[in-house]
């Protein structure tokens, strides 16, 4: 337990709520130290899974939110300057994979595919990472582990075959109806029924996946609007301030999910 | 009848349709086709019959005024929203809760009429159980109250309307009774006919009403309303329910028109060349003996005469729409969106010579050595020693070639217009949109009649800036012919050599995805040929993409591209969504 990562460890438990055995198959890839790659659809609770994992096997996160700007050095450090010169700024691979915590790569494949090929030393038997501006080889510590996630939707760009192989994939989806309708509750701090009501029409945006909109209302989007009637504010409303305006601004879909709106309360 | 009046409607199809067939599938899973063939809603399996929105002058005021309407868009009236919203949510509710049909052996058409209805409120019922909203949509679009009186048609009026209008209190016995049959408790709306044969009973019932109260009844002029519930003619199937209106055909995107017989003696035919005949001869890649055949295509090169009219075909490319290919408002938002896209490049970074910058990816040694100079010094120091890397302008030279074969001249999608006229579309939005920035683009259209004739009509060349000029060249494209694309491909990746550009020359291929020439007997010959076309290119360096405007082509389409090159249009206000996903 190195203290350079303190401030990375989770304090306090992250509720989640398991879906099917996600939990399980988490925790034997990481005994043996296995990449993960976490598809699923945007806001099913792939960041909250990892938090929870990260919490339940005590290891420090350190979470990277992969753009297209992100450059290798970016994930692996650069030379910086001060008062005596030049010193080394590990970055956040480099940081895990010192001292042993879980490095989580969000959206990976909004980086590019020439920043990614980095972890590729990281990912398999070897477990090193080049730091070539430094001349050094990191051995990762044995308690690193690599997790990725992305969000396969229609629009989503393609990671490169080198790359998906290096992992084991989990694939996560929205729960169903109770369960979400539990989340959103507490999430949310609202009662049942009415993030029941909130999951039923959430159901029905997701309808609309390949016809006007690239996905439906995601479990986020529901604990959102499920916030803004704890605040008193009518159903359809918040319906309309979270779920509809937020989806889309594609007209003939707009109308669609206003008509819905309309018709579910 | 008395109560709903039928709206008359500018034309509309294209705007309401999408919108509508999105609501419906939000409401229940299952999503029915939808059709405006109709002079009354019905349904045929599980197809939507809706009438059409006519063209008419003026538009008829609905006398609803009351509760929310939601505001409308894309020019649909809100009123006429609501009448098609009504309708097709009235039809969904029949595929969602309706038995498939009815036995009708031995009823008379009273009772028929009477279990049409009973069937009608029955789903409205259901329905609005799951979504209370649709109570409010319906209720409105009732009217009937006892002044309009006391015969057949009125009363059924009123009896539907006390079934779904709870606040509806009518004082006629029969209307109430009715309501009674329907409802287990006078005041909770809890339904009492679960089972087909229960509103058999009660239709029965009803129906023997009339007949002791000696009402007129006309099968034959019967007209169920509101005009918003469809005619029942779904409920039995043997019988027939009311006169049908022949539904017309509906134009879907059908297989491509049926090839020339093969032409076993094609000579070279000269097309209408302008620039003197010169042919460059091509290899072809023959997948049965796996090797080259040497100079085995002609292909000629000339550039296209500006088109002397307007190019066949429906002038307006799609409602709201000004003459064809003519930008409107709608155009240039779609420009603007796919420009954005464009600009983004993909290119690798490489690090820009000059800019020097407080933090970056590396350290410049020679501003780094002056900066521990100047401190040993005492002297002020300039701590931008670090060099970014900096992604350079989107340069290079993009091919774009269209599909001018025979069968570019079927109907695409949903949108009125053939495959060339949204080949030509496309084309000129991608030019238009690289036009601000250093890429330069040549368009070319290319068909095909045999090996010996190939021909690639340029209609934009390299120098040229994107105009009215190469605009109206574009117009004058016409389809005829076939697709080989293998040499096709040869011929731009011969175009596409330079060495002036940083980026990687790009090869777009416009095309419905359906290879076929003349003189070639074996289907998979020019696709394998294509495909090898297509690599060579890729080991030369050229990126390639493929858009593909029909369904059926994107299969072979893969086969030559790959998977990731290729992505399918079926609307053009998605071609920036398909670019993004290219990553063009």
């Amino acid at each position: 337990m190195s203290l350079a990562l303190e401030a990375w460890r989770i304090a306090s438990e992250p509720f989640y709520s398991p879906v099917g055995d996600e939990v399980a198959l988490f925790e034997s890839a990481y005994a043996q130290r296995l990449p993960l790659l976490l598809k699923g659809p945007t806001g099913c609770g792939k960041t909250r899974l990892v938090e929870y994992m990260a919490w339940r096997l005590r290891r420090p996160l350190v979470t990277v939110a992969c753009n297209e700007d992100l450059s290798a050095n970016d994930l692996v450090g650069r030379w910086l300057l001060d008062a005596d010169g030049t010193r080394w700024q590990d970055g956040p691979l480099a940081l895990a994979a010192r001292h042993g915590a879980i490095c989580y790569l969000d959206e990976v494949v909004e980086a590019r595919a020439d920043t990614t090929v980095v972890i590729h030393p990281l990912t398999d038997t070897r477990r090193m990472l080049p730091l070539t501006a430094r001349s050094e080889s990191l051995r990762a510590h044995p308690d690193f582990a690599l997790v990725v996630s992305y969000n396969p939707g229609p629009s989503a760009r393609e990671m490169k075959t080198s790359t998906r192989q290096r992992f084991c994939a989990l694939s996560l989806s929205y729960p169903d109806a109770e369960r979400e309708s539990l989340i959103v509750a507490r999430e949310a701090g609202i009662e049942v029924g009415l993030a029941a009501d909130i999951v039923a029409f959430g159901i029905r945006t997701r309808r609309l996946q390949g016809h006007g909109l690239d996905e439906g209302a995601s479990t986020r989007m529901l604990v959102h609007a499920g916030v803004l009637a704890a605040q008193g504010i009518a159903l359809p409303v918040a319906c309309r301030m979270a779920l509809v305006d937020a989806l889309t601004d594609d007209d003939a879909t707009c109308q669609a999910l206003e008509a819905a709106l309309e018709a579910s309360f | 009848m008395a109560s709903g009046q039928s709206l008359a409607y500018k034309p509309l199809l294209a705007p309401l349709h999408e919108p509508l067939h999105r609501y419906l599938r939000t409401l229940w899973p299952q999503a029915p086709a939808l059709h405006y063939n109709a002079q009354a809603p019905f349904i045929a399996g599980r197809n939507i019959h809706l009438p059409a929105p006519s063209a008419a002058a003026a538009m008829a005021t609905d006398a609803d005024t009351t509760s929310s309407s939601i505001a409308s868009s894309n020019g649909i009236p809100t009123a006429a929203w609501r009448w098609y919203r009504a309708a097709a949510a009235h039809a969904a509710a029949h595929l969602a809760f309706s038995p498939p049909a009815f036995d009708g052996r031995g009823l008379p058409p009273v009772t028929r009429a009477l279990l049409g209805l009973l069937e009608d409120a029955r789903v409205e019922q259901l329905a609005c159980r799951e979504l209370p909203g649709l109570c409010r949509l319906w209720a409105p679009l009732h009217t009937a109250q006892p002044a309009d009186g006391d015969g057949f048609e009125a009363l059924m009026l009123r009896l539907a309307r006390s079934l779904i209008d709870p606040a509806y209190d009518d004082p006629h016995p029969w209307v109430q009774k009715g309501r009674r049959l329907f409802f287990v408790d006078g005041t909770v709306p809890v339904l009492a006919l679960r089972r087909p044969d229960e509103t058999r009973l009660a239709a029965s019932l009803l129906g023997n009403d009339i007949g002791q109260m000696r009402l007129r009844f006309s099968a034959a002029s019967y007209v169920v309303g509101p005009d918003y519930r469809d005619d029942s003619r779904w409920m039995w199937p043997a019988g027939q329910a009311a006169e049908s209106t022949p539904a017309p055909p509906q134009p879907v995107a059908g297989p491509p028109a049926a090839p020339p017989a093969p032409d076993k003696d094609a000579a070279i035919r000269p097309s209408t060349r302008l620039a003197g005949p010169s042919a460059e001869l091509y290899p072809e890649w023959d997948r049965l003996i796996s090797r080259l055949r040497h100079d085995w295509c002609a292909v000629f090169e000339d550039r296209v005469a500006e088109a002397a009219e307007a190019p066949p075909g429906p002038s307006a490319a799609w409602p709201g729409a000004g003459p064809a290919d003519a930008p409107d408002a709608a155009d240039q938002a779609l420009r603007r969106h796919l420009q954005r896209v464009l600009q983004r490049h993909r290119q690798p970074p490489r690090y820009s010579d000059r800019r020097l910058s407080h933090d970056g990816d590396a350290v410049d040694i020679d501003a780094l050595v002056l900066l521990r100079v100047a401190q040993r010094q005492g002297l002020p120091i300039d701590a931008r020693i670090h060099r970014r890397a900096a992604r350079g302008p989107r340069d290079g030279r993009w091919v774009v070639l269209i599909d001018q074969s025979a069968s570019s001249a079927n109907s695409w999608a949903r949108a009125g217009i053939d495959l060339l006229q949204a080949s030509r579309r496309v084309a000129a939005l991608i030019a238009a949109a690289l036009q601000p920035s250093d890429v330069q683009v040549a368009i070319s259209g290319f068909q095909s009649n045999g090996r010996h004739h190939v021909a690639l009509r340029c209609v934009k060349g390299f120098a040229d800036t994107f105009g009215p000029a190469v605009q109206a060249r574009l117009d004058a494209l016409r389809s005829a012919h076939s697709t080989r694309l293998g040499a096709a491909l040869r011929y731009a990746t011969r175009r596409l050599k330079s060495t002036r550009f940083s980026s990687a020359p790009q090869l777009l291929v416009i095309s419905d995805g359906a290879l076929y020439d003349i003189d070639v007997h074996d289907p998979h010959y020019l696709v394998a040929d294509a495909r090898h076309a297509a690599l060579g290119a890729a080991r030369q360096g050229v990126r390639l993409h493929c858009i593909v405007l029909d369904q059926a082509g994107l299969a072979p389409a893969r086969k030559i591209f790959g998977a990731r090159a290729v992505g399918s249009l079926d609307a053009l206000h998605r071609l920036p969504a398909v670019a993004a996903r290219l990553a063009l």
